[in-house]
């Protein structure tokens, strides 16, 4: 039996990219030759073939072939359709193309495009279809994929590499000056709702009687550059330069800088299909105000406080609690690392993984 | 289970945190108005300011920002790192990582043309993949590519230089005036550098002052080091002598046990050799003794009736023909007899002989016994002081078991008579009172042909009956 990973751009730092990566590690170990194939690979550390030699390897009837879709790629389905083994589709989510209408029509195209797909993909009758989430697994049950051959599966992360990883001392000493440090990590994107985060965050530092501190980690697309300006706009508007802190592209050391550095993660994304850094504050302890939006009240359980509203005083009320109520801070940090140990710690995300490919092995 | 018990905390605060936000809201000033931005959708190249703050600086990075279609011109504005960036950007939609920067700048140094770059760009695989228009690259790509055409292509680039020479001499001068002006930011940019090397040669000699106050530091904790290894040293020897000195009393009280051990063997000999003579005397006078054999069977008769079938009884003194009496009524007899007393035990595994009473009686499990006989008690009680006797068979002997205390003139008493010693001086009553006061009940005395003779049950408590 031979398993290939099937995906269009393999990225070392990106979720999507993680989870593949990690899915081939885990099934190296069971003594099955694995290999990703895809388009093009940017800061991967792992070989990688052309998408188009999947078949030559893989597409044999006592194989496996798991597809990571998150964006469109007709590519992809045509493979799928020849393949004569075990097929498997990771459904990762595909941002509402609404989220980029009045930012960038390439990103509307691509998302449009991406959700256009999917009908498509849920026809060609896999063998097993995977959510990130169980908001995810529903939009292609929605379409017709049968619920014995769907599932749930948390996608593989990279967070007990951070744990284990050396922080950025200069910037965690640079950070670490007494103020109230706010945390969001995620790319700079219109459905990540900077610009209520942005409030949110105004609100906090008004309220508080400290000086308080945005870090925001993540990586600015330059083709979303009016986003970009909308998000720095907001900042002046508010007068919040001198509190706002980018890190962009950050490295695996700064991130965790950033973590051990914070007193709250705050997140009032709009669209999520998972949320990788919420698992990240939950083993790092880092208490989370959140948005429960999407895929955000799944993936955080009861080890956050979460608002269905956007109101800034909310998250900044709740803000300035966890800061003043050590109690209540402390109960959240340890039902965040329970939460971790129990339900997404690789341990348990290989067991399942496995469990769902027990037909094809 | 309260609704409290298990709801999260969060839950119960919920409430709470409303009424704080609602507060706060009424104090603070109101949020300026979001003003929605004018969306053009004609292609721009906007650069936008990113702020490193690791490194603490603001640095300047020029990024595309690419709706589907770029102009040639947007991007061959850019020139050297910067113009590959932005085609990566543009082209691609991805940043170009070191090794690409690395490999377009070396084309670059070659001559080849920014076009021909965009062009491989735009028609690589991944190029093809994103899409991206690039109204007039084809035509000039072409052109491009056909220059490295062996003979044609050179006339191509030569006729190319010609018709382009008026250009060239312009684009020379345009050249020269950027020189002058980027060499200024240069000589500008040095004298700012130099002015941080000088910070940063400052902060190093601080920070060799601050080395050298550490190492003065650390020399000062491996001298205390030492001085703390040597009394660890010292205190070593003296435990280690200490030990010696323990091992040296181990050895000397094993010697002095050996010895005492000897002692005994000795005595226990010299007791031998006295009890066999006696041993004939008195067996004799036993046997002429008529009247014993009558006494043991009223002794028995009160002693047995009260014991239960298959009991376990000890007798201190071990006269052979009582014991006999009492294994023929089924009773699961042993006996003590010390090591002076009379009578032949080889082969009677029923007897057991001892220094000493006390010690023997201490070696019997608690409340394990159903009886306890003492025939000649006038004999035992010299050996073993008659309460140490009574406290002894309190604690062996079982609740409610069988106790008989006699004062007959047995082998022991004519033992003692031959030997020069003489018998305690005792009588029932002292026997009934010893009995009540250490914790026996149902004492009733008899005459047993003429013998006075005690016997009495072990109360559950100790304590007066």
């Amino acid at each position: 039996m031979k398993a290939a990973i099937l995906i269009p751009v393999l990225t070392g730092k990106d979720a999507v990219g993680a989870d593949a990566m990690a899915m081939a590690r885990v099934l190296e170990a069971k003594g099955i030759d694995t290999r990703i194939f895809c388009e093009s690979a940017e800061n991967a550390p792992m070989p990688t073939w052309p998408a188009d030699e999947l078949l030559d390897f893989a597409g044999g009837a006592n194989d496996l072939v798991i597809h990571h879709l998150a964006i469109s790629w007709p590519k992809a389905r045509e493979i799928l359709k020849r393949c004569k083994g075990f097929r498997v589709v990771k459904y990762h989510n595909v941002t509402p193309a609404e989220f980029f209408k009045d930012y960038s029509s390439q990103h509307q195209a691509a998302c449009e495009s991406g959700r256009a797909e999917l009908p498509a993909m849920v026809k060609l009758g896999c063998e097993l279809y995977l959510g990130d989430s169980t908001y995810n697994i529903d939009e292609l049950r929605a379409l017709g994929v049968p619920r014995d051959r769907s599932g749930v599966l948390a996608p593989f992360h990279r967070v007990e590499e951070m744990v284990e990883a050396e922080a950025d001392l200069e910037l965690l000493r640079a950070l670490s000056d007494g103020a109230r440090n706010f945390l969001m990590v995620g790319r700079l994107a219109p459905n990540k709702a900077y610009l209520d985060l942005i409030d949110a965050f105004s609100a906090c530092a008004r309220m508080l009687d400290e000086p308080a501190r945005l870090i925001l980690v993540g990586k600015a697309d330059a083709r979303l550059s009016r986003y970009n300006e909308a998000v720095h706009e907001r900042i002046r508007a508010l007068r919040l330069e001198q509190h706002v802190c980018w890190i962009n592209a950050a490295s695996e050391a700064q991130l965790k800088a950033a973590y051990l550095a914070s007193h709250a993660f705050l997140l009032l994304s709009q669209h999520e299909g998972f949320c990788v850094p919420l698992i990240e504050s939950m083993a790092l302890s880092v208490p989370v105000i959140a948005r429960a939006t999407t895929a955000i009240p799944e993936t955080l359980g009861d080890a956050g406080i979460l608002w269905q509203e956007a109101d800034p005083w909310l998250y900044a009320a709740s803000a300035s609690r966890i800061f003043s109520d050590q109690t209540l801070r402390a109960d959240l940090q340890e039902r965040g690392r329970r939460r971790y140990a129990e339900n997404f710690s690789t341990q348990v995300l290989s067991r399942r993984f496995m469990e769902f490919l027990e037909p094809a092995l | 289970m309260s609704k409290s018990d298990v709801e999260p905390p969060i839950e119960r605060i919920r409430g709470e945190l409303r009424a704080a936000a609602e507060r706060a809201r009424h104090q603070a000033p109101e949020f300026p108005r979001r003003v929605p931005k004018q969306v053009e959708l004609q292609p721009e190249i906007a650069p936008i300011v990113q702020t490193d703050a690791h490194a603490g600086a603001t640095v300047q990075s020029t990024v595309a920002n690419v709706t589907g279609v770029v102009q040639l011109g947007q991007l061959s504005q850019f020139h050297g790192a910067a113009f590959v960036r932005n085609a990566y950007l543009a082209l691609l939609g991805r940043e170009a990582d070191e090794t690409a920067v690395k490999t377009q700048m070396a084309l670059l140094g070659r001559g080849i043309s920014k076009i021909e770059i965009m062009g491989n760009l735009r028609w690589s695989a991944e190029g093809r993949f994103k899409a991206v228009s690039v109204p007039g690259l084809w035509p000039r790509y072409l052109l491009q590519k056909a220059t490295h055409v062996p003979i044609l292509g050179y006339v191509l680039q030569l006729n190319m230089g010609l018709a382009g020479l008026p250009a060239i001499v312009r684009h020379q001068r345009a050249a020269d005036a950027l020189h002058v002006t980027r060499a200024d930011a240069i000589e500008q940019a040095t004298h700012a550098l130099d002015a941080r090397l000088q910070s940063q040669a400052e902060e190093g000699a601080r920070l060799r002052v601050d080395h050298d106050a550490l190492q003065v530091r650390a020399a000062a904790a491996e001298s205390a080091l030492a001085q703390l290894s040597e009394a660890i040293q010292a205190t070593s020897g003296l435990a280690h002598q200490s030990n010696q000195q323990m091992l040296g009393m181990n050895h000397w009280l094993a010697s002095l046990r050996h010895s005492l051990a000897e002692i005994e063997r000795l005595a226990e000999c010299k007791g031998r050799e006295r009890a066999v003579p006696l041993a004939g005397i008195t067996d004799g006078l036993l046997a002429a003794d008529a009247s014993r054999s009558a006494r043991l069977d009223q002794c028995l008769e009160q002693f047995a009736g009260g014991l239960p079938a298959a009991a376990d009884v000890l007798d201190l003194g071990g006269a052979a023909d009582w014991l006999d009496r009492l294994s023929q009524r089924g009773v699961s007899v042993s006996a003590l007899r010390s090591i002076g007393n009379p009578g032949p035990v080889a082969g009677d595994r029923r007897i057991a002989v001892c220094n000493d009473f006390g010690v023997a009686l201490s070696r019997i499990a608690d409340e394990s016994l159903h009886g306890l006989s003492v025939l000649e008690a006038s004999v035992v009680s010299r050996e073993m002081p008659l309460m140490d006797l009574l406290q002894g068979a309190f604690r062996v002997l079982r609740p409610n078991a069988c106790i008989l205390i006699g004062l007959d003139r047995g082998p022991l008493v004519l033992a003692e008579l031959l030997s020069g010693r003489q018998a305690l001086a005792m009588d029932a009553d002292l026997l009934e009172a010893a009995l009540a006061h250490g914790g026996f009940h149902d004492i009733k005395r008899f005459e047993a042909n003429g013998v006075a003779c005690v016997i009495a049950r072990r109360s559950s408590q100790r304590g007066r009956a």
